[in-house]
């Protein structure tokens, strides 16, 4: 091979790799080999090299004087800004089990007090209508309420005083 | 991904950089000015040939630095302090040039530009098809053409040859900082370097400017 190395030549990774001492062994004799048979591929390399080595020429950073101070300074205020909420996480940081414990009890009476208020006391509720529950039986055999009356006035439910506004 | 302690520890016995770094995590001021005096030039260098400017190359190193600063409850070694450092440079320039409405963001104001102008490679096709004697180009004007190569590459490209070349950084680390893996490195910087050789060999054939530049 006499001509320019093909642009889409794939020995253009591996020149670039082999000068970054990014090949392995196998990868590198094979180059090798070819850079010793073929002057193309020794002229890429030197041009690879030569170009990387013009970036040398590129100036040194200079830092302005201020740099440092500045950044300093704006460190300072972002560690200032910190501090000032730093007192209650330092506590919730040291106590943290007990922060913990006491949240979550705090959330349990919570969730506690929500739930009463929203889900009926069925005990209560058995209570309030035990007479019912007690003759329910009969009830459920009767399906008019104006029979129920009726056996009221003669007396069927005794033990209790016949109260006609009821 | 979380870091093994067994990783965390080998960093912070291998590199000083890094125990560095856990003092500032522990609340040692000394420990955080100690780095950013080792890195900032470092790290405005590249900045400074990533973005092109030098204002805006401080200006993105602060901000590099007070991430560092802001994150430092939460620092666990993964990786070489360098690496980290250029990891959150990489993002900071990569915000920084998206919000930039142009590609090439960057034109050099007439002040910083040498004495070809904002337009080097340009100036000397001009120069030498007006047949004017060839001449050794002397550093000034080699930094010139070798400035305008690197802001003619993209930005993964540049940034992947300046941590390469001014941080001799390996493609594991390249890639790792550029979220990319080792081979996507190895391919970007064939083609980088493939560019900059193509806009750098005219000027190198016999150490002169090109007589005819298309």
């Amino acid at each position: 091979m006499n001509g320019p190395v093909p642009e889409d030549d794939p020995i253009r990774d591996e020149l670039v790799a082999y000068l970054d001492g990014e090949i392995d062994s196998e990868a590198r004799r094979r180059l090798e080999g070819r850079l010793t048979r073929d002057p193309a591929t020794r002229r890429e390399l030197e041009q690879f090299q030569r170009a990387w080595e013009c970036l040398d020429v590129l100036p040194a950073a200079t830092v302005s004087e201020s740099f440092a101070s500045t950044t300093i300074e704006m460190v300072a205020v972002t560690a200032e800004r910190e501090q000032s909420g730093w007192p209650l996480t330092r506590f919730a940081r040291r106590h943290r089990r007990w922060t913990a414990l006491a949240v979550g009890l705090v959330a349990g009476l919570l969730g506690y007090a929500v739930v009463a208020a929203r889900w009926p006391d069925t005990d209560r509720l058995l209570l309030r209508e035990r007479r019912l529950l007690e003759r329910l039986d009969v009830y459920l055999e009767i399906d008019d309420i104006g029979y129920l009356r009726r056996l009221r006035e003669e007396g069927l439910f005794t033990e209790e005083p016949y109260d006609a506004s009821r | 991904m979380a870091i093994s302690d067994s990783t965390a520890r080998r960093y912070e016995l291998s590199d000083p950089d890094v125990r560095l770094m856990l003092e500032v995590r522990d609340g040692s001021a000394e420990a955080f000015e100690t780095l950013m005096l080792r890195y900032q030039q470092r790290l405005i260098m590249v900045l400074r040939h990533l973005m092109g400017r030098q204002d805006m190359a401080e200006d993105l190193a602060q901000e590099v630095f007070l991430r560092v600063y802001r994150s430092r409850a939460r620092y666990v070694p993964g990786a070489k302090f360098s690496t980290w450092l250029f990891t959150i440079a990489n993002n900071v320039a990569s915000n920084a040039l998206r919000g930039m409405s142009r590609r090439r963001e960057v034109h050099l104001p007439a002040s910083e530009s040498g004495p070809w102008g904002a337009h080097p490679l340009e100036q000397l096709a001009l120069d030498g098809s007006g047949g004017m004697p060839t001449r050794q180009l002397d550093k000034a004007e080699m930094r010139q053409v070798v400035q305008s190569a690197i802001e003619g590459l993209n930005e993964r490209q540049r940034m992947a040859v300046l941590l390469s070349k001014f941080e001799s950084l390996s493609y594991a680390e390249i890639a790792e900082i550029m979220e990319m893996t080792p081979q996507a490195i190895k391919s970007l910087l064939s083609r980088a370097r493939g560019n900059l050789r193509v806009a750098i060999a005219p000027y190198l054939e016999d150490g002169s400017r090109p007589a005819n530049k298309e």
